[in-house]
């Protein structure tokens, strides 16, 4: 080989290459491509389409909400990816623990705007033991009419992770967010 | 060619530059628009990023990846500079997310629960040493050539050439190529790197 490869070259620039070049690809060109791969470019995009009109969807519903209600639902969002973690479940595995869709676990988790069921929020309190109502504050289903609410929602979802397992600080953060939910939210 | 082959440019945003990025409706426009082909190129991407960087194992799938780019984009947290294509800019983005996620990880299994790191320790991690912005040594990027192109040399010089940044008609100037013969080496090219996307 006498390809020259003396230059600094970084992995991302490497890959980024590569996938600028197939995304230079006709239409035609990436279906025969796709053939002899044996990928199936209609069933892709099938799944493309589904995920698109989802997320234009969410995006709409969430622009037309009030914004109280946007600020609860991320506080709702970080709350239970959060309890997932300290208690080391994945999506389906809390599904199955606590009775209910992983679809909506997955949507309460991902979408701002989206609203849960009172039954899947009844059920995931009692998996994580949590007192009657905390979760239910969160997700709309509890009118309320406090600004604190809506800001402590908002600062526990700016400061947390997303992935892995807590941290002590995230622990911390978690057991103050339920305590004011159950004492003051 | 199509309008892929125009030489991408990822320009900061500074003042005066926001006419350049999407308003909420041109972001929808545009992603309601992507056609058949773009949505199977972009989950094909996922899926490599989300195989490359390990990503499957319970953090996100292909779909969510692709979700994520979507909803960032449309939300303005991903801003898509119109001077770039929608699918380059989704490209940038899960690019951009799925590496949040592989760091994000990275810090996490350095300090596993309830260890936090002290400020000494704060101080090496985390290094650049095995990620994507880390140069490839010289016998790495060998191998990877190899593995995509074979002994097909003439396509990896190309390739590299490529990756120097020159563009379709500059290459085909420095190396004197018909364009005939340009473009059939850059089937060839794609073919080799949607195997590899595809296999890896």
């Amino acid at each position: 080989m006498n390809q020259r490869t003396d230059k600094a070259i970084t992995r991302e620039h490497f890959h980024r290459t590569m996938r600028d070049l197939l995304l230079e690809a006709s239409p035609e060109e990436f279906r025969e491509l796709a053939r002899e791969a044996g990928l199936n470019v209609d069933e892709l995009a099938k799944t493309g389409k589904t995920i698109v009109e989802r997320v234009v969807q969410q995006n709409r519903r969430s622009a037309t909400q009030p914004e109280n209600v946007v600020v609860l639902h991320k506080g709702l969002n970080t709350l239970l990816l959060m309890l997932r973690r300290r208690d080391g479940l994945d999506e389906s595995k809390l599904a199955e623990r606590a009775d209910v869709d992983e679809v909506e676990i997955r949507r309460i988790e991902s979408e701002a705007g989206y609203i849960p069921h009172p039954r899947t929020i009844f059920k995931l309190e009692k998996q994580f033991g949590l007192p009657s109502g905390v979760l239910a504050k969160l997700s709309g289903a509890v009118k309320h009419n406090s600004p604190v609410l809506e800001e402590k929602a908002l600062a526990f979802a700016a400061s947390a992770q997303s992935i892995g397992r807590l941290t002590r600080a995230e622990r911390q953060l978690l057991n103050e967010f339920i305590k004011f939910l159950t004492e003051k939210g | 060619m199509n309008s892929e082959s125009e030489p991408l440019k990822i320009v900061p945003a500074a003042a005066g530059e926001a006419g350049h990025y999407g308003t909420a409706e041109e972001v929808e426009k545009a992603l309601l628009g992507l056609t058949d082909d773009d949505h199977a190129k972009l989950l094909l991407i996922a899926r490599s990023f989300c195989k490359s960087r390990r990503l499957s194992i319970s953090v996100m799938e292909p779909e969510e990846l692709v979700a994520e780019a979507f909803a960032k984009t449309l939300q303005a947290e991903k801003k898509w500079n119109k001077r770039v294509s929608i699918i380059r800019h989704l490209d940038r983005a899960m690019e951009n997310l799925s590496g949040h996620l592989v760091r994000q990880r990275k810090k996490i299994d350095a300090f596993p629960e309830g260890l936090e790191p002290s400020p000494e320790q704060r101080g090496p991690v985390p290094t650049m040493e095995g990620t994507d912005e880390a140069l490839m040594h010289k016998e790495e990027a060998q191998r990877l050539l190899k593995d995509v192109f074979g002994e097909d040399t003439e396509a990896a010089n190309i390739f590299l050439l490529r990756l120097e940044g020159f563009q379709a008609a500059e290459i085909q100037a420095k190396i004197t190529l018909s364009a005939i013969k340009y473009e059939a080496i850059a089937k060839r090219i794609r073919r080799k790197i949607a195997l590899h996307l595809i296999q890896k």
